[in-house]
């Protein structure tokens, strides 16, 4: 196993991360007041007070695309996590206790699986207001299904594993063993999914925004790109900025994604993609 | 066969009927009076008075239910009140447009990324496999609605080669009406076409790799048959089997797609539908296109598993 340091692609995916981690955090000091309200003359190309121009009403394009690395960053998160406990929580409870439980939730995956989550979405979303955590909820609770299909996998082979069963007959809880033993050890393989949702995560936010879904009071990178469009030709800048800052980040997390793949599951040869 | 095909058929129903209890939840707890959704905003009062009653909004919820479960399998999906027509009809008439887009560009992708695939498991870990992995990588992160916008801003703002938007001119008299509809396609096939090709070249390039070392082809190899033949004949078309099986599955990610490149170049197919939807709250066409969408990829998926067992001889259902 190579250390994870030395592997060129992973460090580079986790450096950018980190960055706009870091842009996410200083937002307030780099770009102090309310990214939505207007500072300049409309729609003027990048220049040296504004590096990558301004929108039709004035408003800052830099300022909107450091401020919305938050919204990139909440959804890559906290979409992604509230995947990774109900994928990690249905898949082991699923694999442990098999029988009807596993057979009723291994349909339940199936179905959720085929069903166009995007569609879903928007329904959701256009019924219940773009409010930012919702939305955050929504993309989360529809992404669970490949996590907990993964653990589910895990948790069939590893309980049959002697440590699990020494601990079941020491007198240990089912569900101390299955949460304290078992998930523990298998969660390797949802972990590496995870990261590849948390690009999804990003992409659909990114999405919804671009089809006028996003919370209006927020900037975010879709946001930006949904303005522009009407704009592309007097104001390509406000198209182009954006959609960088959108591939930067999930080519990051991808890059990261595959090489934990990679080192997870050693019999697979690295597959980038 | 017969019964596998039956039990088949039997598992495409429950899909589909989550689909419809989810659409029925969601209108039912919405903030809002469902009637009131259903008719839109500036619906006259007799109207949403007669949806209270076709849809027994006054009845338990179960019956509710029940109501709506008959009403689908009558296929009636409701009635846009944007477009002041049935839903189904909306639907059916704009699916033909997607499907003009997602039959050209899949075309497209599934070749050429096979092709590029196959290339690069051909040289394996030279420069030419890194180019086009890391290019496919690229290409695989970029938003899709970003893609087309560079499009548009290339070729259609800057170059003016292309038209950025519709898919007829109707002032264009001096070429024929299918010449002018090839020339609204180009650019949105050729979205869709980037969007679809990194599955396929990455799922080629994993799948020669898979087959190059199983042992038909080092006995190939060891016949003496020449490298090229080896690779055409041996790897190349066993390796092809999972690239029908993405085909299929890969269908609602397509749909998703057509959605979003739809909503960019203003292409009036059912993504552009659910597009002025959204804006106009036109929530019946919102329902039925989720359901909809749902029903075309499990049936995509059914004709897929289908065509396998004729693709592939050693695959039996029983």
């Amino acid at each position: 196993m190579k250390a994870l340091s030395r592997d060129l692609p992973f460090m580079i995916g986790l450096t950018v991360v980190v960055l706009m981690g870091v842009a996410a955090l200083a937002a307030p000091y780099l770009y102090p007041g309310n990214p939505l309200f207007s500072v300049a003359a409309p729609i003027q190309p990048p220049s040296s007070a504004y590096p990558l121009g301004t929108d039709n009403t004035g408003r800052d394009v830099a300022a909107m695309i450091v401020w919305g690395t938050r919204v990139s960053l909440l959804f890559a998160f906290g979409a992604a996590g509230i995947s990774l406990l109900c994928g990690v929580v249905l898949g082991a409870l699923s694999g442990y206790f098999g029988g009807i439980i596993d057979d009723v939730m291994s349909r339940f995956f199936e179905i959720f699986d085929v069903i166009p989550r995007l569609f879903l979405i928007i329904l959701v979303v256009a019924l219940f207001g773009s409010h930012l955590w919702l939305t955050v909820f929504i993309v989360g609770i529809t992404m669970w299904p490949s996590n907990a299909r993964l653990m589910r996998a895990q948790v069939l082979t590893l309980k049959k594993r002697g440590y699990a069963q020494a601990a079941v007959v020491s007198g240990a809880g089912h569900l101390s063993v299955l949460f304290g033993h078992i998930v523990p050890n298998g969660i390797g393989p949802v972990t590496a999914n995870s990261t590849l949702q948390m690009a999804y995560a990003v992409l659909t936010e990114a999405g919804l925004a671009f089809l006028g879904l996003s919370d209006p009071n927020v900037a975010s990178w879709g946001q930006v790109l949904y303005w522009g469009q009407g704009f592309i030709s007097s104001a390509p800048w406000m198209v182009i900025f954006p959609g960088i800052a959108i591939a930067l980040l999930l080519l990051s997390f991808h890059l990261i994604g595959s090489t934990l793949q990679a080192q997870l599951n050693p019999r697979l040869q690295k597959a980038i993609l | 066969m017969r019964r596998y095909l039956l039990r088949r058929i039997m598992q495409i129903f429950p899909v589909i009927l989550v689909a419809a209890i989810l659409n029925f939840l969601l209108i039912n707890f919405a903030p809002g009076d469902p009637a009131v959704i259903l008719a839109g905003e500036y619906a006259p009062d007799e109207y949403v008075a007669e949806l209270r009653r076709s849809y027994g909004l006054d009845d338990p919820i179960l019956y509710r239910l029940w109501v709506y479960i008959l009403q689908l399998l009558h296929g009636d999906l409701g009635y846009s009140f944007a477009y002041r027509r049935p839903v189904l009809e909306l639907l059916f008439e704009h699916a033909q447009n997607t499907l003009l887009l997602v039959v050209g560009s899949q075309g497209f992708s599934i070749v050429i990324g096979t092709w590029l695939g196959a290339l690069a498991a051909r040289y394996h870990t030279r420069w030419q496999d890194n180019t086009i992995t890391y290019g496919t990588l690229l290409l695989y992160c970029l938003p899709v609605f970003w893609t087309g916008l560079m499009l548009i801003l290339i070729f259609a703002v800057k170059l003016r080669w292309m038209p950025s938007s519709g898919m007829m001119d109707f002032l264009a008299f001096d070429r024929p009406r299918w010449l002018d509809l090839l020339y609204h396609m180009v650019l949105p096939v050729t979205c869709l076409f980037l969007y679809t090709l990194p599955t396929y070249t990455r799922l080629a390039r994993a799948s020669v790799l898979e087959v190059a070392r199983e042992d038909f082809v080092t006995t190939a190899r060891a016949i003496g048959f020449s490298e090229r033949v080896v690779f055409m004949r041996h790897a190349l078309r066993n390796a092809l089997l999972p690239t029908v099986t993405v085909a299929g599955l890969s269908l609602s990610s397509l749909l998703t797609g057509a959605l979003l490149v739809e909503t960019v170049f203003a292409w009036p197919g059912l993504g552009r539908l659910m597009f002025e939807a959204v804006s106009q709250r036109d929530f019946p066409v919102l329902m039925g296109g989720f359901l909809f969408a749902t029903s075309l990829v499990i049936i995509g998926n059914f004709i897929v598993d289908i065509l396998y067992t004729y693709l592939d001889p050693r695959v039996t259902y029983s």
